[in-house]
């Protein structure tokens, strides 16, 4: 009797702090992982943020100039671009689903492409 | 029982089989009229979403208030245009709601718009008296239209950015009927249209944001219609720790402050969607709800800052609260 009690607090405990553990590591990055970038309506680059291991920075270049992007385990950025007005550098990093990445002037989307729980966010 | 069991998971990998053969998923995301758009149809091709982004870019080009060869510019530049059908049809079925919400939705606000510099991101508090000024222009009933032709009021300007997401989200969801798509959804920077269910046959989930988080606080479900919300949280700047926000009001020519942090309207009309957000995040939510209450043809949730949902009685059954920070409020369908 006491063992199996001695067990079920045992396994509950194991539950509950692997529960804690998925929670604050899937909230301290995104939720998904599978980043699409576009540029003008056409997908030029995927990656799976879950897959990176190490961090690393590329430049896209358009005709009316250029956005660098970071990426790192779990979470991806703008971090230099030549546009006008640098909205894409401010959003900081991909935070959600709805909010994508975007740099009007060079027409670049930065955007998760798997749908959480919902089809969309209004806003 | 394991012969039954087997024709059964057969017959579901067949269905299953034939439903992705026949309703491939096709999607398209772009920039256009200050924002980014998405399409996802299950059906038609990817000529089709190309034909749809040539379209959106065309009615950008005709209603955009800062492009030069832009039909509204003229107007607002010679106070007389003839106008072609995307300009005339925005208008016409505009007019008559800025009319109906009482002037809380008025599309010739631009000029006090502009003087805070919403609209070239050079922030600024004009002074009282300036904005008094500039309101003596701000008057839709002085918007005139006759034959496809528009006239203004000298030193009036109007603009159509309050209602053309919605009229383009129509426009589109009307395009794809019109090619036999059964299945869509159109997220247009947050506005968003939905035809038909998807394609298990389930309602389309779409979350309300929650301006603190950028999460879902609430979540509905729907089918064939548009959901459009306006919030005061999407664009706005901070002087002296005030913090003034995009939509203004115009009946003070100040950014609206009422405790509302956005209004999602529910319809099946996107434009009239669009209209009513805007116009109800002005009227606030005690007069937002009044005006439910003489019309009940569309559904609304209100979203305050002291983290209240309030949703009309249709929805209040299939909304969901994800954050346990906001409590849910039901309105009632008839005035107190």
């Amino acid at each position: 009797m006491f063992k199996t009690r001695t067990w079920l607090i045992i396994i509950t405990a194991i539950i509950m702090i692997s529960g804690i553990l998925t929670f604050t590591i899937s909230s301290s990055r995104l939720k998904s992982q599978n980043v699409q970038i576009i540029q003008d309506g056409k997908v030029i680059e995927t990656i799976d943020l879950s897959k990176v291991t190490r961090a690393y920075t590329f430049t896209i270049k358009c005709e009316s100039g250029y956005n660098t992007i970071s990426v790192e385990p779990g979470r991806i950025c703008v971090i230099d671009a030549d546009c006008r007005d640098h909205i894409c550098m401010q959003q900081g990093w991909l935070s959600d689903q709805a909010t994508p990445i975007v740099c009007m002037p060079h027409g670049l989307i930065i955007q998760l492409s798997d749908a959480s729980q919902t089809d969309a966010l209004t806003q | 029982m394991i012969k039954k069991m087997m024709s059964f998971l057969l017959c579901l990998t067949l269905l299953t089989g034939c439903q992705s053969a026949t309703l491939e998923e096709h999607t398209l995301s772009f920039t256009a009229m200050n924002t980014y758009m998405s399409i996802r149809i299950y059906g038609g091709s990817d000529d089709l979403l190309q034909e749809i982004k040539e379209k959106v870019e065309e009615i950008d080009a005709t209603v955009s208030v800062t492009n030069s060869d832009s039909e509204i510019y003229q107007l607002n530049h010679h106070h007389q245009a003839q106008v072609t059908d995307h300009t005339w049809n925005i208008l016409s079925q505009a007019l008559p709601l800025c009319q109906d919400t009482d002037g809380a939705l008025d599309l010739s606000i631009y000029p006090v718009v502009k003087a805070w510099g919403f609209t070239t991101k050079k922030y600024r508090v004009p002074s009282s008296k300036e904005i008094k000024n500039l309101l003596q222009h701000v008057d839709y009933r002085a918007v005139k239209l006759a034959n496809q032709q528009v006239t203004l009021k000298k030193d009036m300007a109007i603009d159509l950015g309050s209602v053309t997401k919605g009229y383009t989200t129509q426009l589109i969801i009307d395009e794809l009927k019109a090619h036999h798509i059964k299945s869509a959804i159109v997220d247009f920077g947050g506005n968003v249209h939905t035809l038909g269910h998807k394609t298990d046959g389930s309602q389309w989930t779409i979350g309300v944001k929650a301006p603190e988080t950028g999460e879902a606080a609430a979540t509905i479900t729907i089918n064939d219609l548009a959901v459009i919300t306006s919030g005061g949280y999407e664009r706005y700047f901070e002087e002296n720790g005030h913090i003034y926000c995009h939509i203004i009001d115009p009946h003070t020519g100040y950014p609206v402050e009422n405790g509302v942090s956005s209004v999602t309207i529910i319809g099946d009309n996107g434009l009239r969607c669009d209209a009513l957000s805007t116009a109800l995040f002005v009227k606030g939510k005690d007069k937002a709800i009044a005006y439910y209450q003489s019309h009940h043809d569309f559904d609304m949730i209100i979203m305050t800052n002291d983290h209240k949902i309030y949703v009309t009685p249709d929805f209040s059954h299939v909304i969901k609260i994800l954050d346990p920070a906001y409590t849910l409020e039901v309105i009632s369908d008839v005035q107190d």
